[in-house]
């Protein structure tokens, strides 16, 4: 997924204040940044093309809102730098401590616990016989 | 037709891959009878293995080149290996024949490959750009430490970037942990980035592609849990393998137990065996070395069989495809 730098700020506002028109957008950026109206209404325009906004027409204008939350964009943005790289079935190019979503059942990680205990515990018998 | 030294360096070129794609298909027959095997040496020796594996076509391909190249023309060792094996018409090169076609769709191929792999980088960097500007935290002592902290919910930690490799740990995992098992998840994700893992695992991917799909899929997967395994060492260096191992279990846990995202399913490279074998690894580390001398052998064999079979192809399909 890409994002150009005024999309990510509209994105942002849109996460604060839902529900606004173009104009609104663009007095608000115009704080942070020198872009003009139609600038606005085509980042607008991608950002809902690219299903990351919704919107309903009130008289002559949109009114536009995130159709995404802020922490599932965070998580399609971790999946983006993990498979981006590789067709699935590879290995990712990120070296992620462990995968999200590991299918281990409860059984096959309890006895992944058992087997560290008994590590642990035999551990601790060659310690105390050395003693 | 071309007659000169132009002509030689193409032929060199085309001995060269003749040599790359047998010793490809040697190599791949060679897994599937040994393949097996690698999982019983060291992580040091699998690593040797399989970057042999990666490199071998690459080297054999080149290593053939030199010795049918004019550089040894007047040596025994040449004269000896004309007996058995030689590139007749060394000053001559026809682009409009299988030579030329083999040439220019390798460079095609190449090519291609390196469009792919390069949008798929600008791609990333600009996943990981977005990724900061929505979710980074100002955790300044982690910051400090050089960890980059993402405010997300999803138990996470990786190491992404292939020339400065940052660490990033998600709060959602940050905040289930105790000061020892987060530090030896960072610990593990600093070993990541130390070893330059992301590049590597490019490098790889990029050498590998050139493979039958299954295979280098399998490379890729051996070589990314390889690098798992390495990082898993590091972190044992500082802390028991049993907390490491427990740390392990317990992150998978937490993953399991957080709300599927249908996005974040890809995230899974790692299947259930590979999580086992990690905490297996890590409890009972095998240390069986593979013998540099019996690699150093593999090769020669292999070396003598692809130049034998650059020759034996070379004559087969000019027999077929006549040129003047």
């Amino acid at each position: 997924m890409f994002l150009g730098e005024l999309e990510k700020q509209v994105l942002q506002y849109l996460w604060s204040s839902p529900g606004v028109d173009v104009k609104r957008v663009h007095a608000e950026l115009a704080k942070q940044r020198d872009s003009s109206l139609n600038t606005v209404q085509s980042a607008l325009e991608r950002l809902f093309k690219k299903g990351l906004l919704s919107r309903e027409k009130q008289g002559h204008a949109y009114l536009y809102r995130a159709e995404v939350a802020r922490n599932d964009l965070i998580a399609k943005l971790i999946d983006s730098v993990a498979s981006d790289f590789v067709s699935k079935g590879e290995s990712s190019l990120i070296a992620a401590f462990s995968s999200v979503s590991t299918e281990m059942d409860e059984a096959q990680l309890d006895r992944l616990e058992q087997l560290i205990e008994i590590q642990r515990q035999q551990l601790k018998k060659g310690d105390s016989s050395a003693d | 037709m071309l007659i000169s030294d132009v002509a030689v360096i193409m032929n060199l070129i085309t001995i060269a891959l003749l040599g790359f794609f047998v010793g490809a298909l040697l190599l791949t027959i060679a897994w599937t009878v040994f393949g097996k095997l690698i999982g019983s040496y060291s992580i040091q020796s699998q690593k040797t293995l399989i970057l042999t594996w990666v490199l071998g076509p690459w080297v054999l391909g080149l290593m053939t080149m030199l010795f049918l190249s004019p550089l040894f023309e007047e040596t025994a060792l040449y004269n000896w290996m004309e007996s058995f094996a030689h590139w007749h018409h060394l000053y001559v090169f026809q682009l409009a024949s299988w030579h030329g076609v083999s040439v220019v769709v390798f460079a095609l191929f190449s090519l291609g490959l390196i469009a792919i792999k390069g949008t798929q980088l600008y791609r990333q960097s600009n996943a990981i750009y977005t990724l900061k500007h929505f979710s980074m935290t100002e955790d300044h002592a982690q910051i400090q430490r050089g960890v980059q902290i993402i405010d997300s919910d999803i138990p996470t930690a990786f190491t992404s970037g292939f020339f400065r490799p940052i660490c990033y740990v998600a709060k959602g995992l940050a905040d289930k942990l105790n000061d020892k098992e987060l530090n030896i998840v960072i610990e593990h994700e600093f070993a990541h980035a130390r070893n330059r893992d992301p590049l590597t695992k490019l490098l790889i991917a990029f050498l590998s592609a050139y493979y039958p799909k299954k295979l280098a899929q399998l490379l890729n997967t051996k070589y990314a849990l390889l690098t798992e395994h390495i990082a898993d060492q590091s972190t044992v260096l500082l802390h028991s393998a049993e907390d490491v191992a427990a740390t392990l279990v317990k992150v998978v846990r937490l993953n399991s137990a957080s709300p599927k995202n249908e996005s974040n399913t890809s995230l899974s490279f790692f299947g259930a065996d590979d999580i086992s074998l990690r905490v297996h690894q890590l409890l009972t580390p095998t240390r069986k070395s593979m013998p540099v001398i019996v690699l150093i052998a593999f090769m020669a064999v292999m070396l003598c069989c692809t130049i034998v079979a650059v020759d034996v192809t070379h004559h087969l399909v000019e027999s077929v495809f006549t040129h003047s």
